[in-house]
């Protein structure tokens, strides 16, 4: 979308759609669209939910865009309101998150079909990380996608998380640790 | 050791990114883009008239408050009849006034010369007649023993002929 868009910092195209600039969002958007939509879905592993609360950042977004101050950077404000609406979540419905493939059922169904070794092996090795990801603690698990989906630094995290630079680094040295244990130490 | 933690940090990565390319719906991007196209057609700003009126009010009490106009709307009388003892000095104003604009009359031809000049050139004008016919009772009245006085009342003469024959 239009070359010289593409160059212009997240918090000027802010700027510009806060003064009614809608190809300014569209850039924005397309920018974040899925590393936000991942960080909800890798964290609850559920397409619909990860979709509507994806939804409700952005929509968040755009209905407070007049009371935006370029203040800090535009990820850590996104992300910020992302791990709020998480947070938000979780603490409605502590007894309603669960896990999809908990039961099991779609690395039966998986091991089950004749494939070639190689490919084999990497589907299984993705299901290794994916359940080892789940079986991380909440904290560690938003850490640990934060760091990867969208490049932040540890200084960033401890902003939008609001835990100070140490606890986030723990956390993320231990979220490490558990999934190479489980993925790669196999 | 620190080189293998480097490769498995990196295997690690790798099988992160490597996660299906789950994406979302396409219903679910249309309803923000529509929200935050609606978001910018509601920023589209509107005449608002009162700000305006506002803003001049605003704009115009410093400038009332340096050019006096206030003390010369207060010393107008709202009732011409009332007009008091006090007020000389406005009735004085007001009795200067005719002179002040004759003044201004006389300053556009302050001398015979000129005004004979503005005579001549309208001589040819029947369009300015009537300012022609002004022009030469005025130098009549002003100037009665100017060398060209005696023409200029033939001038008049003519005019005042060509005025009754109309």
């Amino acid at each position: 979308m239009r070359a010289v868009e593409e160059k212009v910092g997240d918090e000027e195209l802010m700027m510009r759609f806060k003064n009614g600039d809608q190809t300014a969002f569209d850039v924005l958007f397309q920018r974040y669209r899925l590393v936000l939509y991942r960080y909800f879905l890798r964290q609850c592993q559920q397409p619909a939910l990860a979709e509507e609360l994806y939804q409700d950042v952005w929509l968040k977004l755009i209905n407070a865009k007049q009371r935006y101050q370029p203040k800090a950077q535009f990820n850590t404000y996104l992300f910020t309101i992302a791990h709020r609406r998480w947070l938000d979540y979780v603490r409605r419905n502590e007894n309603k998150i669960v896990f999809i493939e908990d039961t099991g059922e779609k690395q039966e169904h998986i091991d089950s079909r004749p494939q070639p070794d190689a490919e084999l092996d990497q589907r299984q090795q993705k299901q290794r990380f994916l359940f080892a990801l789940k079986q991380l603690p909440a904290n560690q698990r938003e850490v640990f996608i934060l760091r990867e989906e969208s490049g932040l630094s540890l200084e960033t995290i401890a902003l939008i998380t609001q835990e100070n630079v140490e606890t986030v680094k723990s956390r993320l040295r231990y979220a490490v640790k558990k999934l190479k244990q489980v993925c790669i130490q196999e | 050791m620190n080189d293998n933690s480097n490769i498995e940090d990196a295997h690690l990565s790798q099988l992160y990114h490597s996660l299906n390319e789950d994406q979302p719906s396409a219903a679910c991007d249309k309803t923000i883009l529509n929200a935050a196209e609606k978001s910018c057609s509601g920023k589209q700003r509107t005449y608002k008239p009162q700000w305006a009126i506002a803003a001049s009010i605003m704009l115009l009490i410093p400038v009332l408050w340096l050019s006096d106009l206030p003390s010369f709307l207060s010393s107008q009388s709202p009732n011409p009849g009332s007009t008091t003892i006090s007020q000389t000095g406005q009735l004085e104003d007001a009795s200067r006034a005719p002179a002040a604009l004759n003044s201004k009359v006389d300053h556009a031809y302050e001398t015979a010369e000129e005004l004979l000049t503005r005579i001549e050139s309208m001589k040819n004008e029947p369009q300015k007649h009537v300012q022609l016919s002004t022009l030469v009772f005025d130098f009549i009245q002003r100037y009665p023993n100017h060398p060209k006085t005696a023409e200029i009342e033939e001038l008049a003469t003519t005019l005042e002929t060509a005025d009754t024959s109309q």
